[in-house]
């Protein structure tokens, strides 16, 4: 087979072709940068309106963890804004960590290889703690995302305990939900677990059961 | 043999063995599915091995923890999402065989490559997103069951439990059948809980 480039299909990628294109990816690209701003701000003035103290803190790695984890202290007291920074500390201290080996490593294996000097023993050298790292990472990213969303769950729980799946399940699937979430439970007030619980159980002992025919 | 007839018996062959591994691991899944029904009082458990009948057995799990009607409700939402499904799918594989493959094939003849394969490649992932539009309805419902039979056994780690069967789609839930296919259900309804309060 003739593996030479040809020119058959050079109208194909010309500007006038590919124009529309760049101009469609252009504003998908405008959208999503204005749906994250708005993301940030909404999310914002949520935590301001919740009455959370140092609430700009959400905009930083850490504190961002911080303030989710005041807001799921508020259905359970477990502490969440104490572990959850802890957690989310060491992931982000080992991407870091990760990011800065990866790319020395990188460095050293284009320069052994342009000076013509890796051996087999020099590359395994380099790749095994690649390797390790990349499960490292991985599983740790589980583990953050596990707890992510549990603490988002008790985020929506403070205000609907009986929507909190609800509304997990369709901020996995759909993420933008959270945002929504955030926009339409903004000006409502948060409940504690026991005290939802208890408004439930209340009308069963007030109010008499209904008729059975 | 051809670049072009490499390729597409490489395609043929590789969807073949998936297909093969794929019927194994499903068997595995209902087999699991059908045992942890069956020992946690599902009627017609054997239903497991059709498609809208899984999600009659699943609903039945879920009622046991909180009695919502899922047993009719996911049913008939796998049903619907089934029916509208279906002939996207159908369509999918007829144009997949017709155009997609040819496209791809015709990609190692550097003269095919254009305008008709971006075109071809578009349509294709418009009817997949569409297809899996419509799905979302079902996936969230499915979960939502999957949400409450985890509850009726541990109501403490349901969450952990939902949040990774999301992660690790089929394994998770298979692993939490086996480890809790012998230990009691709990009902939501505070008649069935134990509870310190006065009556």
């Amino acid at each position: 087979m003739d593996y030479s480039y040809s020119t058959t299909y050079s109208e194909e990628f010309s500007p006038a072709f590919f124009g529309p294109f760049f101009a469609f990816f252009i504003i998908i690209y405008l959208i999503i940068f204005a749906v994250s701003i708005a993301t940030i701000v909404i999310e914002l003035i949520y935590a301001k309106k919740q009455g959370i103290r140092n609430y700009g803190l959400l905009l930083l790695p850490i504190g961002r963890e911080y303030i989710m984890g005041q807001m799921a202290d508020v259905y359970e007291n477990k502490n969440a804004r104490k572990k959850f920074p802890i957690l989310g500390g060491i992931f982000y201290g080992v991407v870091l960590l990760g990011a800065i080996g990866l790319s020395i490593a990188l460095i050293t294996m284009t320069i052994s290889i342009d000076a013509g000097t890796l051996s087999d023993s020099s590359a395994v050298s380099l790749l095994v703690p690649m390797l390790i790292g990349y499960f490292v990472l991985f599983a740790l990213e589980i583990t953050y995302m596990v707890f992510y969303y549990i603490y988002l769950y008790r985020i929506f729980c403070a205000k609907n305990k009986n929507q909190g799946v609800m509304w997990l399940l369709l901020s996995i699937f759909i993420p933008f939900c959270q945002t929504i979430f955030f926009l339409v439970y903004m000006n409502k007030p948060s409940y504690s677990r026991a005290y939802q619980e208890a408004a439930e159980r209340q009308p069963i002992y007030q109010v008499p059961p209904p008729q059975q025919y | 043999m051809s670049d072009t007839e490499f390729f597409t018996s490489m395609i043929y062959v590789s969807a073949a063995i998936g297909a093969a591994i794929g019927i194994v691991i499903g068997a595995v899944i209902n087999i699991i599915t059908m045992l942890y029904a069956k020992k946690n009082g599902a009627r017609l458990y054997g239903l497991v091995w059709l498609p809208i009948g899984n999600a009659y057995v699943l609903g039945q799990l879920a009622d046991k923890f909180d009695d919502k009607k899922a047993r009719v409700k996911l049913t008939l939402v796998s049903l619907v999402t089934s029916l509208v499904q279906f002939p996207l799918v159908i369509y999918m594989y007829y144009f997949m065989f017709t155009d997609y493959i040819p496209a791809m094939t015709g990609l190692l003849d550097y003269n095919e490559l254009g305008g008709d394969y971006f075109t071809t490649m578009f349509t294709f992932s418009i009817i997949s997103t569409i297809a899996s539009l419509v799905s979302i309805p079902y996936i969230i419902y499915y979960y939502i069951t999957f949400y409450r039979i985890f509850s009726a056994k541990s109501p403490q780690n349901a969450v952990m439990w939902i949040v990774l069967s999301i992660l690790f789609t089929t394994i998770v839930p298979v692993i939490f059948m086996l480890v809790y296919m012998n230990k009691p259900s709990f009902s939501k309804n505070p008649q069935y809980a134990p509870t310190s309060e006065p009556r």
